[in-house]
């Protein structure tokens, strides 16, 4: 594509876009109402189009030429009255102005016995049926209860057949009048049931869109929260007189990371450290800043185990947060974090488990990492943590992903929850 | 921990009397010499060298020697003709003595080349004195004892099909030490008592020193998936 036939082509697109009030109209509640409105008065332009089309013949036939041309004056005035408040409020929701309308119309159909002859009743020389159409579409749109929508329509409609029905001699001119009354009730019904929907769709599209807003402001604290929980931890320890060597170097490690991390934050750069990889690089990848823990890791039964970014970066993020809990509470002469895996299966299992000081789990209130960093964010990947502790004896928190259904009942049971008598301190956090 | 613990005494043997294991301690570090000499009182220190050398040319008898890896080069002339590392270990273990590495050294690649190159026993430096006191007693009673990391390395040989066959209650002793499992919760897990626990890692950690005997270097960094020369071997450990 050449540039100017390509700008040409642009500028059309632009254009039409601007004529077309579909495209311009916003997809919201206030969208579909000023939807409605100009359905409405498009409806009502035709009617007056076609009007105006058809006077000059109707008013040289008319019985009272002076009164026809009263009465579409009549007509136009409270159109574009109307017409001029619904684009005003965006909204045809004017019952009193709907309510006037079908009046006229009313009226309107009632005037026609002066203003047409007999025999013209059923044609444009009688314009009231085919313009008091619109008054039955009002009536269906802009009426708030059913029962005045019901109400607006039964009365033009009532309107045109005393009017229709003693000139009315055939079976067919009575099978004809019959016929258009029915399109009263449909303008009316249906006109109704579309708006309703319309109003309901905008509705809900405000309503998800402000649910998104929640979500995504809610979503950005939970960002916030997770990613200043770590550096506290690391903050705190700092603030103390460290005098252990390797501590502090860990420390300070750390704290240069944390500091790498919230700066790509605010820069809004995504980390991406944790590609594609297997669970095992998550794990060690997540261990390789605990350097002052007496830790051992053994992860090597999963690293025949792929798993995709955002289960590589959940994995990584808990064992963190449970080696820093590990760090800050526990106090452990020995720390394993231990990972094993069967990838035709796709079950898996990460442990982290200290001989620390442990507590008491039915008493002690979880922490945001426990609860979010790990309990949460496992539960995102459908991963199973189970945490274990009891005073004096340590910590374990298990994560383990059933893989097939199979597999999960089979005999893997994880070992290291101490038999009947710790199973009271065993707690499935998320199931 | 009792004041016995804190000294480095087991409380067992408080309360039942066991034979005295005597020792040989080989570190470089004065304070560590001395240290192991004053602290571990469950043991009986009975010499104390600062290179293999020294030992070997002492040759005390003794039940252990508590081996430390690495001997700086500074403490010699010729740094290549020291005896250290895996190649300490080796010339330790034919001259007839059972070795209990007591080492800061945590790399499992270069631990499991001592265990290949004939040691008994690993023991961490960091690890609490009754750890050490029990772990020198087991080696002096013919177990190989082994650290969580290498009962880590033990459980992937395992599971590659490497060892050989290991009975369901000696794999789920294993599976459960890799984890860091204590043998008092691995015990109340089986309902069996502490000792048979300790038992079954035992016959575990000595099949598990008969593959590391019995396969190269190379074979272990093709089990762990590892490039050929990754892990240290016996000429290249320090």
């Amino acid at each position: 594509m050449t540039r100017p036939f390509a700008e040409k082509a642009h500028t059309a697109a632009g254009v039409w876009d601007a004529l077309s009030p579909n495209r311009r109209l916003a997809t919201t509640s206030a969208g579909a109402e000023m939807a409605l409105v100009a359905a409405f008065l498009g409806l009502r332009t035709v009617n007056i189009v076609q009007l105006a089309a058809s006077q000059p013949t109707g008013l040289t036939e008319s019985p009272h030429p002076v009164l026809d041309a009263l009465m579409v004056v009549a007509f136009l005035s409270e159109t574009l009255g109307l017409a001029f408040v619904a684009l005003r409020r965006s909204s045809i929701r004017l019952p009193r102005l709907i309510w006037a309308d079908v009046a006229l119309g009313c009226v309107l159909l009632l005037g026609q016995t002066l203003i047409s002859s007999s025999n013209h009743m059923v044609s444009w020389s009688a314009w009231g049926y085919a313009v008091t159409l619109s008054c039955a579409l009002a009536a269906g749109v802009g009426l708030r209860h059913r029962w005045e929508t019901v109400l607006g329509a039964g009365a033009l409609t009532v309107c045109y057949l005393v009017v229709t029905l003693p000139l009315s001699g055939s079976l067919d001119e009575l099978s004809t009048v019959g016929t258009n009354s029915l399109a009263y009730v449909a303008f009316a019904g249906l006109g109704r049931a579309m708006a309703g929907y319309l109003r309901r769709l905008g509705s809900d599209a405000d309503g998800a869109r402000q649910q998104a807003t929640g979500l995504a402001v809610a979503a950005e604290t939970e960002r916030h929260r997770g990613l200043l929980h770590d550096q506290a931890t690391v903050l705190s320890l700092l603030s103390r007189d460290v005098t252990d060597a390797r501590l502090q170097a860990a420390l300070r490690q750390q704290a240069a990371v944390g500091a790498t991390r919230i700066a790509a934050f605010m820069s809004g750069i995504e980390d991406g450290s944790l590609g594609v990889g297997t669970l095992g690089t998550a794990v060690r990848s997540a261990v390789v800043e605990f350097s002052d823990l007496p830790l051992t890791c053994t992860v090597d039964l999963a690293d025949g185990l792929d798993v995709t970014h955002p289960v590589a970066e959940a994995v990584h993020g808990a064992v963190i947060t449970l080696l820093h809990n590990v760090r800050r509470h526990a106090g452990p002469a020995s720390c394993v974090v231990h990972a094993d895996a069967d990838p035709v299966t796709g079950w898996w299992e990460v442990l982290v488990r200290d001989d620390g000081l442990g507590f008491t789990p039915e008493t002690t209130p979880r922490g945001y990492g426990l609860e979010r960093q790990v309990g949460a964010a496992m539960a995102q990947i459908a991963v199973r943590v189970t945490l274990w502790s009891a005073p004096g004896e340590g910590t374990m928190v298990t994560m383990t992903h059933p893989g097939l259904k199979v597999y999960a009942e089979g005999s893997r049971a994880t070992p290291g929850k101490p038999g009947e008598r710790s199973a009271e301190n065993t707690f499935t956090m998320i199931g | 921990v009792t004041p016995q613990a804190r000294d480095g005494e087991d409380p067992v043997s408080t309360r039942t009397p066991q034979r005295r294991v005597t020792v040989a301690s080989v570190d470089d570090d004065t304070l560590i010499r001395e240290g192991v000499a004053r602290l571990l009182t469950g043991l009986d220190v009975v010499a104390t060298f600062p290179r293999v050398e020294a030992l070997l040319e002492a040759r005390p008898v003794v039940d252990v020697v508590l081996l430390d890896l690495s001997i700086p080069a500074a403490l010699v002339s010729r740094p290549r003709d020291i005896l250290q590392g895996v190649c300490g270990v080796a010339a330790v273990a034919q001259a007839g003595y059972r070795v209990l590495i007591y080492t800061n050294e945590c790399r499992r690649e270069v631990l499991a080349g001592c265990l290949a190159a004939g040691a008994h026993g690993v023991v961490h430096k960091s690890e609490p004195l009754p750890a050490i006191v029990q772990a020198a007693r087991a080696v002096a009673d013919g177990q190989i004892v082994v650290t969580t990391a290498l009962t880590g390395l033990a459980e992937v040989v395992q599971r590659k099909g490497s060892m050989a066959r290991l009975s369901p209650r000696q794999l789920e002793v294993l599976r459960g030490r890799a984890r860091g499992e204590s043998f008092k919760s691995i015990a109340a897990r089986l309902y069996i008592a502490p000792k048979t626990a300790e038992e079954y890692m035992s016959e575990v950690n000595g099949r598990f020193a008969e593959y590391l005997r019995d396969h190269s270097a190379a074979d272990l960094e093709r089990l762990l998936g590892v490039g050929l020369g990754d892990l240290l071997d016996r000429s290249s450990t320090a």
